[in-house]
């Protein structure tokens, strides 16, 4: 191609990106889809396939009810054809997850090079006691964490896993589990949850379980070769199966024998252990017996000495009450005795005062007494010595008077005083010689006169003398006085003496007296003190006494309690003592019965019922090849709406490119181009875009949509990343039919106008003409649009293939978006007719041997159901036969002549009647499979039972699995014998979990299992929720369908009427109007679109249903009309946006293009 | 008879192409009343049709004034705009511009369809002329008819002013003259308001009013005050 023209080509496709990328991408979804879905079943194959193989995914699982001996493995393991053989163990448990919560997991042994675990996180397990875990369950965190084993399990899984818990040390995926299924349990919620792997170390019993054989050869999983070869192998495996299993019954005859052997030695040495054991316990318990019986006596005493106690104290306090008082009254009484005492001490003071005082008057009297003696001694003498004195002085005075008388002088004074003046001397001589007579003298007269008259001091005389003769008197008279006062107080003295005296001795007495007191008063003080001190004394006893007396109760509480306990532990002692001898004599005579059941069992000991699985027995390996093939059924259909599509668009778009650039065109050929040059540069514009498309899209498509349903898938089978897978011959046909609808139709649409001389291509072309329609002819009608209506139809009418490319893509839309919808409601009304309306009971038992109406109410009355909650029936499979197949079908025969209640027979919501005598009812899926109808006879044949020939009697409804009923009575006469009623259908109750009463029904003798049909809906149900997301991809890939068409489309028409758009806004159309003109034939187009998708979408979906083939199950064509109407409506949804999105080009469009000339 | 029917008051458009502004209309003043044929004449690029589109209401003026029977449809909006369109103006295109896919009369009907006080589609068409052509498609008629049906489809809105952009543009001479004359008569006949856009300064004399433009800008308005009847002219 010459540059020039190649740069004109690539100014083009910028100028017209819009253009150019809706090929692009109307290529690029084309062949995303159709490589995207076709590769999804072969990347999800290769990576299950991969994933299988390279974990030793087992090729044959072998059961025997006998189990398995190492050497029943070597001979598998030497069988040609076999690369390995593995024993195994298996067991479903409760596990303790929390404190309060249980799960049902399921414990496998590790095999060596078989069913290798993938792990995921922590290490393979090293020791027994440690196990691997469920990855899709336990989470890393749980690495390390225990595995318990619920003591609720039954013993035998007990016995059998050889720990009480496992450690957790890693996650793995097995390839045993596939999908997320994890299968029922017969025990706990009656799901398993999750499986943990351990070694073959953790499991205790003497023969394996199962035995996994892996195949020599290697051929990939799913593949043809590989299903050769186990076919081939199959029968052998059988072969040797039975002969194991023959020889493993004798062995185990053998071993029973020795083993009832060793059990009778055992019991009986049981018995003499149990005797001894009971005397030892019995002997024990009596001392504890008598133990108590001593304490309670103890007690008793106690309780006495605590009341004789409580009276001592009243007594005591009462006495100390009255000490007190003594003490008191004592006390008062030596208060008084002490005053006696003082007042008496007192007294005998006061009278010793009074002695004393008495004493020393005594003295002072006696003093005074001899002093008055002395006195009166004194006075006496002066007394004598006056008187003697007196007699002197009278004897001189009268011998002077008598000389005075004698001599005449007159008187002795006148005589002396004469004689002394010497006057007279005859006188002096006279006197002197009458003196000298007497013997005197007159000088010593005289000189005796003067010392008389000096001694008294005055003259002597008469009067003189009688004067001192009267005070002699007088004083002597004074004296006598004395003497007798002196007397009489010397009496009184000596009277005062003795009173004195009888006073002392009076004192003394007293003395005595009160020191007797005295000491008495001491010896009461101390008494009293005494006293005082035992009453402090007594107070703190009583104080101790009731401190003790209070204490007393709490103390005796406390021996009653534990009295009380000891009595308890007693009675428990011995009703455990009682319960262990009834245990022990139970278990003794259990193991008597059990030796004697040994011996019935071993004689029934059956030979043993094997069981040869493969692959396609395990759930994951066989629900993986359905749900991969629901995708690839589907990926045959769709793409080829987008081909068709992008075909169409290409053709439209080159037209119209082709028709724009006519003038160009017409240049490039008057220049002198080739037609090949110019037709080559719309082939690379649409084959650009195709190649650049359709490399995007199977990209995108192979690898991406692959990975998002391995996303959605992944809830299921998230055991690895996908495998991408590579189809060279896809990618080939891809590109072929994206080259070719690009290129073919632009080739196709441009081969005309290029036809063409240059100078009619240089005239602009003269518009197209207008042209009645059909609808035209019918003026009735036409009549009555309005002519807006009338340009859309017209416009609609006038290109066709634009009409085909609206209606192939807008009804794809819808065909997709309803097949989407469609396949929803096939596969949830399989749940809800299935479980809604046909089966209606909810759990089936299975017995191990047949049933009678009696039993089965016993058994339900036992479990809790009413009797009419639950059917008797006979389900067997059996092989229909007519004229053209044969399949393989349940029998259901009820006991009663009805089914009335458990399952509805119907067609189309109407009753089917029960079948009478030698008729039946089939479903229409086994219908259709054997080529029968109503009318037409039917064989059910048996090997074991014989055959039945039946009129089909009406066809029914029935989306799982195949069925056929017939009467009770049919059964009977044709066969002769009763049909074996081993199966019980049971309702639920309202409310109530079904697992958690499955556990329950399962609970009882005889029951060999019980299935919950809600675990079938579950199945359905998550079916469904994986089918949601892949509507969410159709939902996706319809609207991108639809926008790449609408966008396509609406494109076209606006570019092509830029002139009448601008002309109808220069007449005035508002933007709504403009808007309006424009769109409204997209619209009318897209609804006819999607009309005619809903027809195609019904078809669509018919023939997706068809294609999706899973095991069992018939799914309904069912689409519901809400369906239709969400289709149809998110098609017009899709529509709206499209439009509303373009509003603004329109809007663009400048007025002037109207005043332009015609190109 | 208005004689400001239609009234340009210093009327400017200028266009911004990026950094340079291009005067389109610079200061155009002039009247056009009401019943009159005017004709604006000027060379290619002189801004006639910047002038047509302004007063067309397909287009805002940068500054001025334009006044329609005394509305000042400068100042309206861009739905205003659509509306005065709608019912106060006849557009005749110089391609015609008939929509392809409806007949002569479904043409006239789109217009009328929309707006308040619409005129018989058919008998426009009759008074076209094509009272025998109505059911054909454009393009089964002649350049002359499909203009006569364009000027049918402007009149049958009734509008207060037909705008013609180089009516003539596109058609032969004899064809031309007859749509020149038919659109005197309108306006002579039914006293339409009548502004033809045209290069050909030889028209100018069927005009009751010559506006010549040049460089954007008025150079001149004549009123003609005996214009000759379109068969009289040639050119």
């Amino acid at each position: 191609m010459v540059t020039t023209l190649l740069k004109s080509t690539l100014r083009e496709i910028r100028q017209s990106l819009g253009r150019f990328l809706a090929i692009l991408t109307i290529v690029g979804l084309g062949v995303g889809f159709l490589a995207g879905l076709r590769m999804c079943q072969p990347a999800m194959m290769a990576t299950g396939v991969k994933y299988l193989d390279s974990y030793q995914f087992h090729d044959f699982r072998l059961l025997s009810t006998l189990g398995f001996t190492n050497e029943d493995v070597d001979a598998f393991e030497a069988l040609e054809g076999i690369d390995a053989a593995r024993g195994a163990y298996y067991t479903e448990f409760l596990c303790q997850r929390t404190a309060d919560s249980e799960v049902v997991l399921m414990a496998h042994s590790l095999t060596a090079g078989i069913d290798l675990p993938e792990l995921k996180a922590g290490r393979m397990p090293t020791r027994p006691s440690e196990c691997l875990g469920d990855a899709m369950y336990f989470s890393p965190e749980d690495i390390g964490s225990k595995v318990k084993v619920s003591p609720n399990n039954d013993e035998d899984t007990l016995e059998l896993l050889r720990y009480d818990e496992f450690t957790l040390v890693g996650l793995a995926n097995s390839p045993m589990y596939l999908n997320f299924e994890r299968g029922t349990a017969s025990i706990g919620s009656g799901s398993i949850s999750a499986f943990v792997l351990m070694q073959e170390e953790a499991f205790d019993s003497d023969a394996y379980y199962e035995i996994y054989l892996s195949l020599a050869g290697g051929a990939p999983a799913y593949s043809d070769a590989h299903e050769a070869l186990a076919d081939d192998l199959e029968p052998q495996i059988e072969a040797l199966l039975e002969d194991r299993a023959g020889i493993r019954y004798e062995t185990l005859y053998a071993d029973a024998m020795e083993e009832i052997r060793d059990g009778e030695t055992e019991l009986s040495d049981g018995w003499e252990e149990y005797r001894t054991e009971r005397a030892d316990a019995e002997k024990e318990l009596a001392d504890a017996y008598q133990e108590l019986l001593d304490g309670e006596k103890e007690y008793q005493e106690g309780l006495a000495d605590y009341e004789q106690g409580k009276i001592d104290y009243a007594e005591g306090l009462a006495d100390l009450e009255q000490g007190k008082l003594d003490y008191a009254e004592g006390l008062a009484e030596y208060e008084d005795g002490k005053k006696e005492y003082e007042d008496g001490l007192k007294k005998y003071e006061d009278g010793l005062k009074e002695y004393e005082d008495g004493l020393k008057e005594l003295e002072d009297a006696k003093k005074k007494l001899s002093r008055a003696n002395a006195q009166l001694n004194d006075a006496k003498e002066e007394l004598e010595a006056g008187e003697a004195a007196h007699k002197q002085l009278s004897d001189l005075y009268t011998s002077g008077e008598l000389l005075a008388q004698a001599t005449g002088t007159g008187n002795a004074q006148q005589l002396i005083g004469a004689l002394h003046s010497g006057a007279a001397p005859e006188l002096n001589a006279a006197v002197d010689h009458a003196l000298q007579s007497q013997g005197s003298s007159l000088n010593e007269f005289l000189g005796g006169w003067s010392a008389a008259e000096e001694s008294i001091g005055t003259s002597l005389s008469g009067e003189y003398l009688d004067g001192l003769h009267s005070t002699l008197t007088q004083g002597r008279t004074e004296y006598e006085e004395g003497y007798r006062a002196y007397r009489s107080g010397r009496r009184d003295y000596e009277d005062g003496v003795k009173e004195l005296e009888d006073a002392r001795i009076e004192l003394e007495d007293a003395r005595i007296e009160l020191e007797d007191a005295r000491i008495e008063l001491a010896d009461a003080e101390k008494e009293l003190a005494d006293a005082w001190q035992e009453i402090l004394d007594g107070e703190q006893e009583l104080a101790d006494a009731k401190t003790d007396l209070d204490k007393a109760p709490g103390e005796l509480a406390d021996a009653r309690i534990e009295l009380d306990d000891g009595w308890k532990e007693y009675e428990e002692g011995l009703a455990e003592a009682q319960a262990e001898f009834a245990d022990a004599e139970e278990e003794l005579y259990d193991g008597e019965a059990e030796i004697a059941d040994a011996y019935v069992e071993l004689k029934d000991l059956k030979k043993a019922d094997t069981y040869v699985l493969t692959r396609a027995e395990n759930t994951g390996y066989a629900c993986f090849d359905n749900d991969t093939a629901i995708v690839a059924a589907i990926s045959v259909v769709f793409p080829v709406f987008f081909f068709l599509v992008a075909a169409l668009v290409c053709m439209t778009t080159m037209k119209r490119m082709v028709e724009e650039q006519r003038t160009q065109i017409g240049v490039l050929k008057a220049i002198g181009y080739s037609r090949r040059q110019i037709i080559g540069k719309y082939l690379f514009y649409s084959g650009s875009a195709a190649i650049i498309g359709s490399v995007l899209g199977y990209a995108l498509g192979s690898r991406g949509l692959p990975l998002v349903l391995w996303e959605i898938y992944g809830i299921m089978y998230g055991f690895a990343p996908l495998e991408q897978v590579f189809d060279p011959l896809l990618a080939v046909i891809c590109f072929a039919a994206a080259l070719l609808c690009s290129m073919g139709s632009t080739y196709l649409s441009c081969r005309a106008e290029l036809e063409r001389p240059a100078a009619e291509l240089l005239r602009p072309k003269s518009p197209k003409s207008g042209k009645r329609i059909l609808l035209e002819r019918i003026p009735f009608l036409w009549r009555h649009l309005s002519f807006l209506r009338k340009v859309s139809i017209r416009n609609v009418m006038r290109y066709r293939s634009r009409l085909l490319m609206m209606i192939l893509g807008i009804g794809g839309c819808t065909a997709l978006l309803v097949t989407g919808f469609g396949i929803q409601d096939s596969v949830g009304s399989i749940a809800n007719d299935q479980f809604g309306k046909i089966t209606l009971y909810d759990h089936a038992v299975n017995f191990q041997d047949p049933q009678t109406g009696e039993s089965v109410a016993l058994y339900l009355a036992q479990q809790g159901w009413e009797r009419e909650d639950g059917l008797l029936v006979h389900s067997g499979s059996t092989d229909a036969v007519s004229p053209t197949a044969s399949k393989s079908v349940y029998l259901i025969v009820p006991a009663e002549n009805t089914l009335e209640g458990f399952i509805s027979l119907q067609r189309d919501e109407a009753a089917i009647p029960f079948p009478s005598a030698n008729e039946a009812v089939i479903n229409s899926g086994l219908a259709e499979d054997l080529g029968v109808s109503v009318g037409d006879t039917l064989e059910l044949r048996d090997e074991k039972t014989g055959s039945i020939e039946v009129t089909v009697s009406a066809v029914c409804d029935n989306y799982i699995f195949n069925y056929v009923y017939v009467s009770p009575d049919t059964y009977r006469q044709q066969l002769g014998t009763v049909p074996a009623f081993k199966t019980l259908f049971v309702h639920s109750h309202d409310g109530a979990d079904p697992y958690e009463e499955s556990v329950l029904l399962s609970d009882a003798e005889g029951i060999s299992n019980v299935s919950v049909n809600a675990d079938t809906l579950s199945r359905v149900n998550s079916l469904l929720d994986r089918l949601n997301l892949i509507v969410i991809v159709i939902v996706f890939f319809a609207a991108a369908l639809a926008f790449i068409v609408l966008y396509n489309l609406t494109n076209i028409n606006i570019t092509e009427r830029i002139r009448e758009i601008a002309t109808i806004k220069v007449l005035g159309f508002y933007q709504k109007e403009v808007a309006a003109y424009v769109f409204r034939e997209i619209t009318m187009l897209a609804t006819a679109g999607s009309l005619v998708g809903l027809i195609m979408g019904k078809a669509l979906h018919a023939f997706v249903i068809l294609q999706i083939q899973v095991d069992g199950m018939f799914f309904p064509i069912q689409i519901y009309p809400q369906s239709y109407l969400l289709a149809f409506v998110l098609t017009l949804v899709f529509t709206s946006l499209i439009t509303w999105g373009m509003r603004p080009r329109l809007r663009k469009i400048d007025m002037a293009e109207s005043l332009k000339s015609v190109e | 008879m208005m004689n400001d029917f239609v009234r340009f008051e210093h009327v400017k458009k200028t266009y911004q192409m990026g950094d340079v502004a291009i005067h389109a209309l610079q200061d155009a003043t002039f009247t056009v009343g009401q019943g009159e044929l005017c004709i604006i004449v000027g060379p290619s690029g002189a801004g006639k049709t910047t002038l047509l589109n302004i007063l067309g209401g397909m287009d805002t003026l940068t500054d001025g004034k334009i006044l329609l029977g005394g509305e000042d449809i400068s100042a309206y909006s861009s739905r205003q705009l659509t509306t005065y369109r709608r019912h106060d103006i006849g557009f005749v295109f110089q391609f015609y511009n008939l929509v392809p896919n409806l007949t002569a009369l479904e043409n006239v009907e789109l217009a009328a369809q929309i707006c308040r006080d619409p005129m018989d589609a058919a008998q426009m068409l009759e008074a076209v002329g094509l009272k025998d052509r109505m059911n054909n498609f454009p393009a089964q008629l002649s350049g002359g008819e499909q203009q006569r049906v364009a000027i049918a489809r402007a009149l049958a809105k009734n509008p207060k002013l037909l705008l013609c952009d180089e009516p003539t543009g596109a058609l032969d001479y004899n064809t031309g003259k007859a749509i020149l004359k038919l659109l005197q008569d309108m306006s002579r006949e039914k006293g339409m308001t009548v502004i033809i856009i045209t290069h050909n300064s030889a028209l100018t004399a069927m005009a009751d009013r010559v506006i010549r433009v040049k460089n954007g800008s008025v150079i001149s308005e004549t009123v003609n005050t005996a214009p000759t009847s379109v068969e009289e002219i040639e050119w």
